[in-house]
Order: structure tokens, then sequence, then C-alpha cells
């Protein structure tokens, strides 16, 4: 799994603290999806889209072989 | 600041004790000596890095340098709590050694063990202003409350319990393998000294068998 984090908060100008506050997590678990060392809950996924306004498969990009 | 300044006091007074300190003082005394100073060190060491933090952490930075600012300020913070724990487990050793080995010919340092233990303790309580920096959404739950513990434990989000299991179950490999060690360890020095630590090994196997079956039970399913 690929995710978007880094570019989208670069695109709405928030820091991992920022987001981490918006989507009610913890900065560390911002961290830890950004270098992909942890795949996040549905309900952490959807907070983090929702702060982007983005859908959930813009943020989060699984490539063809882990979906099938 | 002003903590720092009492420990290092106490520092200094220890060193003049242990190098001019007017009785000669046995080797056991010493060695408590020294153990008591380490944990002054590791807790003025973390004095001084809360102190940091706290100071780092009203500093404004670039945007572009905020998330590493911010991981530097919880480094920090865990580094300090790393101190603690380490003063912490030193000086309830030091203690329990001191108070067997030299409670009627040297109280004063088994004493100075016990006040530095409760030090140790008082400190791995958090500072408010450490939990905004290394948690800023924490709430901690009401003390009075039934289900603290359970309360306290889903005050962490999934990230972080995720961390936390990695690390504990590390733990667990390691304070198993450990224990069957020591239990060997013990059971040879028994042997060839005929000094018995079957008591000893007898709270290992305890320990051993609550571990294994809680773990084990914890991983069962459920009805």
């Amino acid at each position: 799994m690929k995710t978007r984090l880094k570019e989208l908060r670069a695109r709405d100008g928030l820091n991992q603290t920022e987001l981490a506050k918006r989507a009610r997590i913890s900065r560390q678990t911002v961290s830890l999806i950004e270098r992909n060392e942890y795949m996040p809950s549905l309900l952490i996924a959807l907070r983090i889209a929702n702060v982007f306004q983005e859908p959930i498969e813009n943020v989060f990009i699984f490539s063809e072989e882990e979906l099938s | 600041m002003k903590i720092l300044m009492i420990y290092l006091i106490f520092f200094v007074y220890g060193l003049y004790k242990l190098f001019f300190g007017s009785e000669q003082l046995l080797l056991q005394a010493n060695l408590l000596m020294i153990s008591n100073l380490v944990v002054i060190i590791c807790l003025m060491f973390a004095r001084f890095n809360v102190h940091k933090a706290e100071k780092s952490s009203v500093i404004k930075v670039d945007i572009k340098v905020e998330d590493t600012h911010q991981v530097s300020l919880e480094r920090m913070a865990y580094t300090a709590l790393t101190s603690i724990q380490v003063a912490l487990s030193l000086s309830f050793t030091a203690s329990l050694v001191g108070f067997l080995l030299l409670r009627d010919t040297q109280p004063d340092i088994v004493l100075w063990s016990l006040i530095l233990l409760v030090v140790s303790f008082l400190s791995l309580f958090p500072s408010e202003k450490m939990i905004r920096i290394t948690n800023p959404n924490f709430n901690f739950p009401n003390p009075q409350s039934k289900n603290y513990e359970q309360e306290f434990f889903n005050q962490f989000d999934d990230g972080e319990k995720y961390v936390m299991l990695k690390g504990l179950y590390k733990l667990y490999s390691l304070v198993t393998w450990g224990l069957v060690l020591l239990a060997f360890i013990l059971m040879f020095y028994s042997a060839f000294t005929g000094d018995s630590q079957l008591v000893s090994i007898i709270g290992i196997g305890v320990l051993l068998l609550l571990i294994q079956v809680s773990y084990t039970i914890s991983l069962k399913p459920s009805n």
C-alpha cells in the first residue's frame, strides 16, 4: 500500500501534528502511516481521507496484487 | 532548573563522601555509593532533557521543519523517560541489596538509596507540559475511576497500540528466555557453591508459569 499523505499534507499546508489533531489520532500514527510501517484501520483511514476531502482510494493506493 | 541544582548538590556531596569521607567504607558500601551516584546522574540527565524539551517546545519554527522539530522534542521526552526508568531499576536493586548487606553498618547509604528510589518513582509521573509535547490529544482519565487502567489504555490510538504491541512482544520473548537462563545459572550456582537458591528458582518457575499461561489464555478464542 502506498499513501499520498505527505503530498496531500504539503498541498493543504498541514504538518503531522495538525493532521493528527484534525483526524483525532496521534502524530506518531501519522508518521507510521507515512513511512508505510503501519496500515491504518478503516476508521482512521476514513478520518484522514475526510481531512483532505478526498475519497479514501485517492489517499491510500493499493496495488493490483494486494487487491486480488 | 531548581530540581537540577538539588540533584547536583546531592551528587557533589556523594562524590565527597565516596572519596574524602572520614570513615573507610566497605567494598559493598562503596559499590552502593557508586550506584547511588549513577542514579543521580540518570535523574539529572532526565531533568536536563525535560528542561530542554520544555524550552524547545515554545520556540516557533518554520513550517518546513515543524515535523522534524516535533520528532526531536518527542525524542528528548522519551530519552528523559528512559533515564528515569534506569534510575528506578538501579535504585530499586540498590535499596534491596543495601538493606540486606549494609543495614547495620551503613544505614545512611541504604536510606539514601531508598530516598532515590522514591524520587525516581515520583519522577515517572510525567508533567502536564511533557504530555502536551508527546501526546497533545492525550486526556488523563479521572484518577478516581474504577476502570482507570482501561480508560488510560483507551487513550492511545491504533497506531500507538501497534507500536506498544511490537515492543511488548519482543519484551515477552526477552523476559521468558531471560528467566529460563537465570534459573539455570542459579541452579549451577547452588550446585557448585552449596549456597541454596531454591526459593529464587521456585519464584522464577512461578513467574514463568504465570507469563506463559496468561499469554496463551489471552490468545485463546472466546466462546
